[in-house]
């Protein structure tokens, strides 16, 4: 099989990959179940908007803000590109905005938080959840804050290195024979 | 690479299906034994250096992505449905993928039926084979694989994750802890090079340094020049004659392009999903339940070890990534001991991940601070994985689906599970001993990780004694089709506390052995 570059790597690619994956997951969802309801809307949400309701889904006070500009960007322009998607995450943003009191941008965190409670499990909090996991929480810039090196390849790995690094607990006894 | 090609029409071919542990090394013992092998396989060939240190990249490099389904009260049904089991589609199969802990299954596993007694709802059995006959193909499994704490093989050294797990699992009151039993190589052994801590088991080891059939069996059988690998190829049909035999093998080449190979035998090893699922699309007039399927056992009885996780966030820094996917094992809770409210046993291992996989899978409704705490202090982080023994019932099976196809327009297979009371006890008595153990090293909290899709899957072809009570005899040789025979974890009567791929890569010897000696 010939890889390329596209998929989770980097680069040019990167964020068309992104973009047709948020539109084939949000398929996915939408057949299962969800866009009967959906009507019509004038506005539809920007990237800002997004970001704020990932950033109240997914709260980390020490990561750079622009990096929640990621997944909400890719958000935007999957809706700017698929019908379906942007029918999702309009009725989606609607729903959200109601459950915080009727508007989003002017409700209290923890009202924000109590509105995210009601959509867990739903394709539009599926959708929200694997958009940023795929461009969140898989970015290297976000496991640079939170401890993860990732890739060991370039440095041959943590043997004769940073194996054990663990200084605060005595070394396990010898092991027992026949365990 | 040696390329060996044989005939279409050279019905004098043994065809496996599948190179994972139990196709690859079943088909490099047959060429040894001086048999030809063609080995039908529906990944692709990849090579160490492809291989990334990159979660996402490596899932879709190297997962089976063929569309199931999944029904019933499991956690997973309703996680995942469309994605219950965790296997490869590649050449090796999942020992690319595999955290490489082998074991053998204690002897009074073997004996489930005899020594849990009835289990209502259950359908326990003992294994048609005992632990005496299967110890000296466990032996050789053992050497093959390079398990350490075998043979004279060291032990890897401790890792950081493996240091907090057996600090805690002292203090907690357990004995039976050690960092053994890895199929990697703690120095080079067998032309491999020993392991360098990448961290990166899951995603194929750049090193070789842990056992995968892609570089150790696919090689040892090509060198032997009467081994055609075919990569790309999927089996979708096994054919009959008039008397019951099989007669070869309809599979789908890369391009589309169907082709028919005809054999003196086939071993189906496409892993104890795919496995079932081919024995059913190749039903006909004379076998309408499917191939090897009078008794009806074909699917049933699907087993998958119990999965759970559980982290531990502590206040000084632990980095789980440094050093290998498992890390090694709690014993103790293997033992058989209803007292606990539960038959069979189970067993804790340390694991560990990174934030890709830890953020996607381990709590696939996780959000809020309750969440993000635990992923933004990664490094801080210690995991316990759960590998027991789930019961057979009848109900819990692979079937087809009743209108979704795969792209060669078969039916997709459907996995229904029904969690039995004994499961649901032992994974609840699982949480509360992880995070037992987890405090004990200092965990300050505890978030406990869903089940995850299956990883280890089995029992949908089971051996019995008699005809009627499975799917093939001891050897997987089908009770119904002398010529057929089934080489997988499809096999096992009972799923036990033990990662199966070592029982698998010691069946499959066994049966190369058995085909010789019987079908010459
Ligand atoms: C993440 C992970 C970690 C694991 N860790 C451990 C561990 O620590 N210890 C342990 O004992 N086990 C572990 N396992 C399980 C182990 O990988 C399996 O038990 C083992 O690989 C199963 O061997 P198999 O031969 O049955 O199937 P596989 O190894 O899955 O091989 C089956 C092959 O058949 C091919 N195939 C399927 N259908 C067809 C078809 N119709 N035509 C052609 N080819 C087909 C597939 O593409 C695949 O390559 C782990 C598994 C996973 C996913
Ligand atoms: S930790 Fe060892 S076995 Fe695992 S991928 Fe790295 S070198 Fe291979």
């Amino acid at each position: 099989m010939k890889q390329t570059d596209s998929a989770a790597t980097g680069n040019l690619d990167r964020r068309q990959f992104l973009v047709s994956f948020i539109i084939a997951t949000a398929a996915a969802l939408s057949s299962r179940s969800f866009l009967a309801a959906a009507e019509p809307v004038d506005t539809s949400p920007a990237s800002a908007d997004w970001q704020s309701v990932l950033e109240t889904m997914f709260p980390h006070d020490n990561v750079d803000r622009t990096l929640y500009g990621v997944p909400s960007d890719a958000l935007v322009s999957a809706a700017e590109k698929d019908a379906g998607t942007r029918q999702l995450l309009e009725a989606g943003w609607q729903s959200l905005s109601q459950a915080a009191g009727g508007d989003w941008s002017s409700a209290t965190g923890e009202a924000r938080s109590r509105a995210i409670a009601t959509i867990v499990g739903t394709p539009l909090f599926v959708l929200l959840r694997q958009t940023t996991v795929f461009t969140f929480y898989g970015n290297p810039k976000v496991w640079e804050v939170f401890g993860y090196e990732g890739d060991a390849w370039p440095f041959g790995g943590y043997l004769g290195k940073e194996l054990v690094t663990v200084d605060w607990l005595p070394d396990p006894p010898a092991p027992a024979e026949g365990t | 690479m040696a390329t060996t090609r044989f005939e279409l029409n050279d019905d004098s071919v043994a065809v496996v299906i599948g190179s994972g542990a139990g196709g690859g090394v079943l088909a490099s013992e047959l060429c040894r034994l001086g048999k030809r092998v063609v080995c039908l396989e529906a990944g692709p060939s990849l090579t160490m250096a492809d291989f990334r240190n990159d979660e996402f990249f490596s899932f879709q490099q190297l997962t089976w992505m063929d569309k199931r389904s999944a029904s019933g009260s499991w956690p997973v049904a309703r996680s995942s449905p469309g994605f219950p089991a965790y296997t490869s589609k590649a050449v090796g199969g999942t020992t690319n993928i595999w955290g490489a802990l082998s074991f053998r299954i204690q002897p009074h596993e073997l004996v489930a039926r005899e020594t849990y007694g009835e289990v209502a709802g259950a359908d326990l059995v003992d294994w048609p084979v005992s632990s005496d006959e299967l110890a000296p193909y466990w032996l050789q499994a053992e050497d093959r694989m390079g398990v350490t704490g075998t043979h004279g093989i060291p032990r890897l050294p401790v890792t950081n994750n493996y240091k907090v797990f057996d600090y805690g699992a002292r203090r907690a009151g357990y004995a039976r802890v050690a960092n053994d039993r890895h199929a990697i190589n703690s120095r080079s052994r067998d032309g491999r090079s020993h392991c360098y801590q990448l961290g990166f088991c899951g995603q194929g080891c750049k090193f070789g340094a842990k056992w995968s059939t892609l570089y150790t069996d696919i090689p040892m059988a090509e060198a032997t020049g009467r081994f055609d690998l075919r990569p790309g190829c999927t089996a979708l049909r096994i054919e009959h004659d008039g008397k019951g035999r099989v007669t070869g093998v309809l599979y789908a080449a890369a391009d589309g392009t169907q082709h028919f190979q005809r054999a003196a035998l086939v071993a189906v090893a496409g892993n104890a999903i795919e496995t079932p699922r081919l024995l059913l699309n190749s039903a006909s007039a004379r076998f309408p339940q499917g191939l090897a399927n009078g008794s009806g056992w074909v699917g049933r009885c699907y087993t998958k070890n119990l999965n759970a996780s559980a982290w531990g966030l502590f206040e000084k820094p632990v980095h789980m990534n440094h050093g290998v996917t498992m890390g090694g094992s709690i014993y103790d809770e293997s033992r058989y001991d209803p007292a606990r409210g539960f038959v069979g046993g189970y067993l804790l291992q340390a694991v560990q991940v990174g934030i890709p996989f830890l953020a996607a899978v381990i709590k696939p409704d996780g959000w809020g601070r309750e969440f993000t705490r635990f992923v933004e202090h990664y490094d801080h982080l210690s995991g316990i994985w759960m590998n027991g023994e789930d019961l057979p019932c009848v109900n819990n099976r692979v079937t087809l689906h009743p209108t979704e196809k795969d792209v060669h327009g078969l039916p997709i297979p459907n996995i229904h599970v029904d969690e039995h009371a004994n499961d649901v006890a032992m994974r609840e008595h699982f949480y509360g001993r992880a995070e037992a153990v987890l405090r004990a090293a200092g965990a300050t909290d505890v978030m406990r990780g869903n089940p995850l899709p299956s990883s280890h899957n089995m029992g949908t072809c089971r051996m019995s004694a008699k005809p009627d009570g499975g799917v093939t005899n001891a050897f997987g040789q089908a009770h119904e089709i002398p010529n057929l025979f089934v080489s997988d974890g499809s096999l096992f009567p009972t799923s036990t506390a033990e990662n199966p791929t070592q029982t698998i890569v010691a069946l499959a010897l066994r049966q190369a052995e058995y085909i010789v000696s019987t079908l010459g």
